[in-house]
Parts: C-alpha cells; structure tokens; sequence
C-alpha cells in the first residue's frame, strides 16, 4: 500500500489535491477554452448576437429555469412528504415508482408525447371527442408544453432528494415544538421543510442545471435556450466563436445559480451530531385521503411514465413485426451499457478527491477546484464536444476518434452530479468522527477509506447510479464525439426520431428506458428492503 | 468499498479505454470509411450491394448532415474518412469551398450525371434528385391559388401555411436557390411573407408538415416531394385529403457525395461513387425513397409524377451552393427558425 508512506497527513492532503487538481484541469479543458474563443468576439458580433438571439434566449432559459424549478419543487418535496410522513395502501411500490421517470430521456418524453399529440393522434382525436372540434387542442411545442415535459422528467432529483433529507431528520426538534405548542402547519414550514432544504435546494439545483444544459427536449420542441441557439450556431454555420459567447452567458448563468444554491445552504446548515436518533412514525392515512393520495401519485406517474412508455411499447411490438429489429441492436444496447458504466465509474471515483477536499477543507483553492469541476454540468454537449475535439486535437491527437473523448466528455458533464451528492454526504457525516480517527494516528488516506467511504457509500451508490443513466440518456456530445460507427441507444433515437421514422425511434428508446430501470430497480431494492443507510450516517 | 480496489478499478478502466480507443484508431486497406448524412435505412442497401460486388467493407458513420461537415473541418488532416455522402447539394458545396473535396475524373461521372448536378470541379455528385413541392388539402385549397410559392405569401394563407424549421438544410438551400434567382432582397421579402402566414406552424421534419396538411392542421405546406408519397403509403386512405403541386421552374435538390481530400483510399472510393453514379446505382439509391434518378433518362419509380409533368429551377446547385452561407444569414434576420 503505497500511501501508508505519507503518514505525514499534511503530505497526504497534498496528494489528495494534486490529484483534485488534475481532474479538475481535465473537466474544466472545455470550458477554458469557451472563454478562450470569446476573447476573439469583438463588440460588433456580442451586438448582433444579442439582437439576434441572446436577448430571447436569455428571457427563454429564465422563464424556462423559474417554472421548472417551482413545477420540480411542487412534485418533488410533495410527494418525498407524502411517502416519508404517511402511511398508506401499496406505499412500498408508490414510493419507488416515483423514481420511474428518472430512466426518461427529456427527448423521448417529448418524441412520445409530440408523436402522440400529433394530428390525427391519440389525444387530438379524445380531445375533439371531448371539447369539440372547435376548442384547438393546446400545442406541445410551447413554453408550456416544454415546462411540463422537463419538470416531468427532472421531479425525481428532487424527489430522491428530498426523501433522503425528510427521512434522516430526527423526530426530537419536532416534539420539541409540539410540546411547546406549535401547531402543525408551522412545525413543517419552520422545522422539517428548512431541515430539509440542503437537500431539497440540492435536488432543484440537479433539475435546473439538466434544464440548462438540456438539448434534445428543447431542440425537439423548437424552444430556443441557450443550448438550442448553441447548436444551430454551431451546427449550422460552424461559427465556433458565436457559439463560445452564447455558451460563456450560460456558464456565467449557471454560476450564478451554483452560488445562489450554495448560500441559501450555507445559511441553513444542519448537521445532526448530538443526541439519539428517533425515525419519524410515518402516520397512517384514513380511506379518503388514501384515495386523493393515491390518484395524485398515478397522475403523475402516468403522464410522466406509463402513458408514454405504453405507447413506446406498442410501436416497438409494431416495429417488432415489421422485422424492425436486427442484431445491431444488440450492439448498439451493448455500446451504451459500456461507455455508460465506465463513465459513471470514472466520475465517482475521480469526484471523491475534489468533494472531499471542499466539505472538509473548504480554502480558496479547494472551492476554486470544485467551482471548476461543477461548471460542465450546465455546459452544453456541442460545445464540451467542440472544446475536447479542439484541445486533443492540438495537444493528443491520438486520443482522436478513441472512446476515451466520450468519457471525458461524460466526465466533464457529470462529474458535477456525483459531486453534489458526494458533497452534500459528506457534509452530513460529523466531522468529529475524523478528528477522532485523526488523534489516534490514522492518516487522511485511512480516514477516507475506513470512515468517509463506508459511511458515504449510499450516497456514492446514488452517485453512480445518477451518472450511468445520465450517460445512457446523454445525446449532444455522444453525437459528435463518438467514434467510428459507435453508434448509442441515444444516437439511434435522434437518428430516428431526426428522419421522422417516428416507430423506428420507439425501440432504442424503449431500451434505453429499460435500462435505465436496471440500476433504478437497484435503489428501489435498497429503499424497500428497509435497509435504509442514508438514516444511519448521523 | 476500500481506496485500494478503487485505483486498480481506476487503472482497470483505463487499460480498457485504451484498448478500445487502439481497436477503433486501427483499420484495414481495403475499407471505405462513409460518413452519411442520409437515412440509413436508405443508403445501407446501396452500399451492402456494393461490398457484395467489390468485396470493399464499409464503415458506415451516420449523422446529420451539417453536423459531418463540422467533423470533416475539425479532424482535419486525421479524419478517417474517404467519402462523405450528404442529403443536399448546399452543403457539398461548403465542403468544396472548404477545400475538403477531391476533385473527380471520371467518365462515368460526365457521362451519367448531367452538369447541374455536379460541382463545376466534379468534386461532388448528385445522385438522387428530390424537388420542393406544395402539399395541399384539395378540399380546402384550388390548385390555381397555389402555382407559384410566392402565392403562399398572401395573406389569405395567413394561418392556413405549413413550414420546415428554417434551421434545417432543406428551407436554406430552397433559400438559397431563391437568392441566386431573385436576389437577397426579394428572398427576404418572400420569407417574411410565408413566415408571417405560417406563425407558429412550423414543423420539424417535412413529414410532421406533410401529417399536418393530411390531418386538417394546415391547408398547404412547402415540403420536399417524397414525403408526401411516404405519407399516402402508410396511410393510404389519406389520399382525399393529401395532394401536391409542383411550381414552374421549382427548386431542387439532390442527394449526393464526393471523396475527401484526406483519403487514403481514393481509387476504392472513387469506384463507390462511380457505383453510385451507374444506372443501378441511381435506381437504387433513388426507388426507394421515391427521388428521381438525376440521369433523366433513367426510369423513376412508376408511382411517381412523371419527368415531363415539371420543370427544374435554371439554377445549377453549384451556383445555389455558394449563397447557402448568405441564406442561412437571411433566414437568421427574418427571424425564421
């Protein structure tokens, strides 16, 4: 064991940074070569672009971010209350279906629902059996529509999060304040909901940053954001510097919205260090509220998963028949499981470094490294792609064409989600069990391997679990860096969905979905077996 | 989970990722690498009956059109590619312009491809030819309201009108071609005027604008003229509700290819697109999706509207290929997305 040498903790701390520093130059690559490119954006160009796009992408991407968060925020901490706090009828299968939607691509949601809302589709002909001919049926393709689809498919981060936050809080604040007479309504706005606002603010912060750096959904839809206009600008006239001034604007944005996150939770810090832990007595629910309950749930369910996936399911079986499938769907299924796996491999073991550093030693240098790693998270994929292919090819051009660009980009996109939650673990294990660990000799090494980890590793299982399903779901970058004839799941359904063989699409997307529910289906195990180790890291 | 299996899961990997990226650099002579920016459902046929005859693989790379272009300008000199095949002529002419492009000499090129068709250096081919229709609902709209596209520009079209997204390759080489008859200033005119008749109706694929003519949402659409056979095979019944015009002298495009500079292989390339080029290879490439062969001499699928029944815009596509860059500024202005 090599870092049994580096007794020495203050050596150890100096590996431990180099090596977060060295994944932090790799992630941010593409980003300092955005701001590079703008450096050459005269104020001719920032005038035309501004007239020309930025000034409604702009209003577009904040309209989009405001309602997505509040619509994430209602779904989200609504339901993680309803299935922490009640006990009802099948709450074991409501409380792990609500993770569903998570195994749904923003472009699917969107393929399935602009195809099933199409003329002469499904709905068109309920609606006009319904309202009338007269009545137009409302468009898919609005900022509404676009809202709906992106809340639909993001509610679950802060779900899971939420959850998690609601079900480690200690019931003793809350007797507390029952004793002293505080009435119900108060205990949760003043006592449970800012418990859980780490959590909950964390969860939004992972919705409105995959709504920033959404593509397929918006592009789909015709909602022009800031990655649409990223792309046409790139795309269509390959003007790699008015793309670089559009993607230093969002990266600017979500700076911003990176720091607004960090001080509401820097103002609500809470970590649980003293006393007994006391679970909360989830309360049980009478018929009738059972029954709202219960519809609740399945709307959402519904219109988030089951109505689009049976809908996938029925093309794909007609696809089925029309000898639709050929053993290269089978390698495209078999290309996405492996870069996506090495990808959410790599980005977990890689954060640990940086969001240990940054919960533990928070000095300029260490935010400075986590700031820099977060940033590609909202980064849009065509120009993460742009930026890789770039630098490699003037620094590693045999890298070229390899899958290793695949998983930096991957890296550079999702690195920031295992962060989050790593971080936010972190944050909630006590420090004193390490300071413990440390005057009794044990050096930084040891005390992450033989404290930090244990204890954290639900939350980096969750980590993992996030990233791989975000890579199989990833379009942009995975477009324009895979190599040869690699063609992904993702690839398929936009090559698809992109030539309008709309039942053509179904089965790749149906695939990626079923996946996706593989390591979902993991968590739920997890959450059903009770053993829930997120409650024990007080 | 301990830190010690963790790095040799780390070294694990990367030994992996090497091994892949090593395996996916390596590739044989005698390969053709394709980057495509048409269906592959369309073009895999042609290119499986061509390594059955030569016995020359194929890597087959599919993506978006313009997208490939992109790669083509950022791998440079290392780009692994030796022929690049495009669903409009607009952009091969951007690849010429780039200096992306071998220049071809061929007989069978010359002889079977008329010059239109074909870049003024034959660095590029056409091979299917597709034309720019207006899809109607008969029951709705007189085929004397619709002979010309600037008749969608009155007002009376106002909501009734169907577009492609004006990010798309199809609504900027019908621009550009516009431009290199008319003018930029009558383009532009012209734009606003369908813009202002279609407001939000514009579609993201020419056969969603193609549905929404047949389904009652819109009365006409401009839309390239195989999507509306596409359409009225699957849904045969639709017929009464489902037809188009062609325009005099409409605009036109092709499907076509040329080789990279860059190959290594050019001869085996060169034999692909002379493939291509062949009587066989333009009925192939066209039958199924319903083009024309640009060879007019070569029969198009009998369903189709016969060659006589319309004529082609005088503009050759090399010429509409040097104002796509002026179109697609253009479209920017009008606000056409």
């Amino acid at each position: 064991m090599k870092y049994s040498r580096f007794k020495d903790q203050g050596s150890g701390f100096k590996y431990l940074a180099l090596l977060a520093i060295a994944v932090a130059v790799v992630v941010a690559t593409p980003i300092i070569f955005t701001f590079y490119n703008v450096l050459s954006v005269d104020v001719e160009l920032w005038k035309r672009l501004y007239d020309t796009r930025l000034r409604m992408i702009l209003t577009n991407t904040l309209r989009l971010l405001f309602s997505v968060g509040i619509l994430t925020a209602l779904i989200g901490v609504s339901t993680a209350w309803i299935v922490c706090r009640y006990e009802f009828k099948g709450k074991r299968i409501w409380e792990w279906a609500l993770i569903l939607p998570l195994a749904i691509p923003g472009y699917v949601l969107a393929y399935a629902y602009a195809s099933i809302m199409a003329p002469g589709g499904v709905v068109q002909i309920l609606w006009i059996k319904i309202f009338g001919a007269t009545i137009t049926m409302p468009s898919l393709y609005t900022f509404w529509g676009v809202s709906i689809v992106l809340s639909l498919v993001n509610y679950p981060y802060v779900y899971l999060l939420a959850r998690a936050s609601f079900l480690s809080q200690n019931v003793s604040y809350d007797e507390a304040a029952r004793v002293l007479g505080v009435s119900k309504r108060k205990r949760i706005w003043s006592i449970n909901i800012p418990m859980a606002y780490p959590g909950i603010f964390a969860g939004i912060a992972l919705a409105l940053m995959e709504v920033m750096a959404d593509f397929g959904t918006v592009a789909m839809l015709r909602y022009p954001t800031f990655t649409e206009a990223i792309y046409r600008q790139m795309t269509g006239r390959y003007d790699s510097a008015g793309a670089a001034a559009i993607a230093s604007v969002l990266v600017i944005l979500t700076f911003l919205l990176l720091n607004l996150e960090r001080y509401f939770r820097g103002r609500k810090k809470f970590e649980q260090t003293k006393g007994k832990f006391c679970r909360y007595i989830p309360k049980r629910l009478g018929l009738k509220s059972t029954f709202i309950t219960i519809t609740l749930i399945l709307l959402i369910l519904c219109t988030a998963f089951f109505a689009p996936v049976t809908f996938l399911v029925k093309w794909s079986i007609e696809t089925l028949f029309e000898g639709g499938l050929d053993s290269r769907f089978l390698r495209f299924t078999y290309n996405s499981l492996i870069v996506s796996a090495i990808g959410a491999t790599a980005a977990v073991v890689l954060a640990v470094p940086i969001a240990y550093l940054h919960a533990r030693k928070p000095n300029l240098l260490n935010r400075a490294i986590y700031y820099l790693s977060t940033l590609g998270y909202s980064l849009p994929g065509p120009v993460i792609a742009l930026g890789l292919l770039l630098t490699t090819s003037l620094l590693l051009p045999w890298v070229h064409g390899g899958i290793i660009l695949l998983v930096i980009a991957y890296l550079v996109r999702f690195i920031p989600v295992t962060l989050q939650s790593q971080d936010s673990s972190i944050t909630m294990v006590s420090r004193s069990l390490e300071d413990v660990a440390k005057t009794l000799g044990s050096d930084i090494w040891e005390r992450i391997r033989r404290i930090l980890l244990p204890l954290i590793k639900p939350g980096l299982l969750t980590g993992w679990v996030v990233v791989f399903v975000d890579c199989m779901k990833e379009l942009p970058a995975t477009l324009m860096l895979r190599p040869l004839a690699f063609d992904t799941l993702a690839v398929r359904v936009w090559m698809e969905v992109s030539e309008s063989l709309w039942e053509m699409a179904a089965l790749p997307a149906l695939m990626i979905i079923i996946t996706g529910l593989i390591p979902i289906a993991f968590v739920i195990n997890r959450i059903s077996s009770g053993i829930e180790n997120d409650v024990k890291i007080t | 989970m301990g830190k010690g299996s963790g790095f040799i899961k780390v070294l694990e990997i990367i030994f992996i990722v090497l091994m892949v990226c090593i395996a996916a650099g390596v590739s044989e002579a005698q390969e053709l690498v394709v980057y495509s920016g048409r269906g592959e459902r369309l073009i895999k046929p042609v290119l499986d009956e061509f390594t059955k005859r030569t016995g020359i693989k194929i890597i087959l790379h599919s993506a978006g059109t313009v997208e490939l272009l992109n790669k083509l300008i950022v791998e440079g000199d290392r780009s692994p590619a030796d022929v690049y095949f495009t669903v409009d002529a607009g952009t091969l002419e951007r690849a010429r312009i780039a200096g992306l492009l071998h220049a071809i000499k061929s007989e069978v090129i010359t002889k079977n491809i008329p010059a239109k068709i074909r870049a003024s250096d034959n660095s590029w081919v056409g091979f299917s030819l597709r034309i720019r229709v207006i899809a109607y609902n008969p029951k709705r709209v007189k085929t004397d309201e619709i002979k010309t596209f600037d008749s969608l520009t009155e007002t009376k079209f106002k909501g009734r009108l169907g577009l492609r997204t004006g990010s798309n390759v199809y609504s900027q080489s019908h621009a550009a071609m516009m431009i290199a008859e008319r003018g930029e200033t009558e383009t532009e005119k012209y734009l606003k005027g369908i813009l202002a008749n279609a407001g939000d109706r514009i579609y993201p694929s020419d056969s969603r604008a193609v549905e929404a003519v047949a389904k009652g949402e819109v009365d006409v659409a401009i839309v390239n003229h195989y999507y509306i056979y596409g359409h009225l095979r699957k849904n045969p019944s639709d017929g009464a509700t489902l037809k188009f015009v062609v325009p005099q002298e409409t605009a036109y495009n092709v499907s076509g290819g040329g080789i990279l500079r860059t190959s290594k292989n050019k001869d085996a390339a060169q034999r692909l697109i002379e493939f291509m080029a062949s009587d066989e290879g333009q009925t192939m490439f066209a039958y199924e999706n319903r083009e024309y062969p640009v060879n007019p001499k070569i029969p198009a699928h009998p369903d189709m509207l016969k060659r006589d029944k319309f004529t082609l815009s005088h503009v050759p596509l090399w010429t509409m290929g040097r104002y796509m860059m002026t179109a697609i500024d253009l479209i920017d202005k009008v606000g056409y997305r």
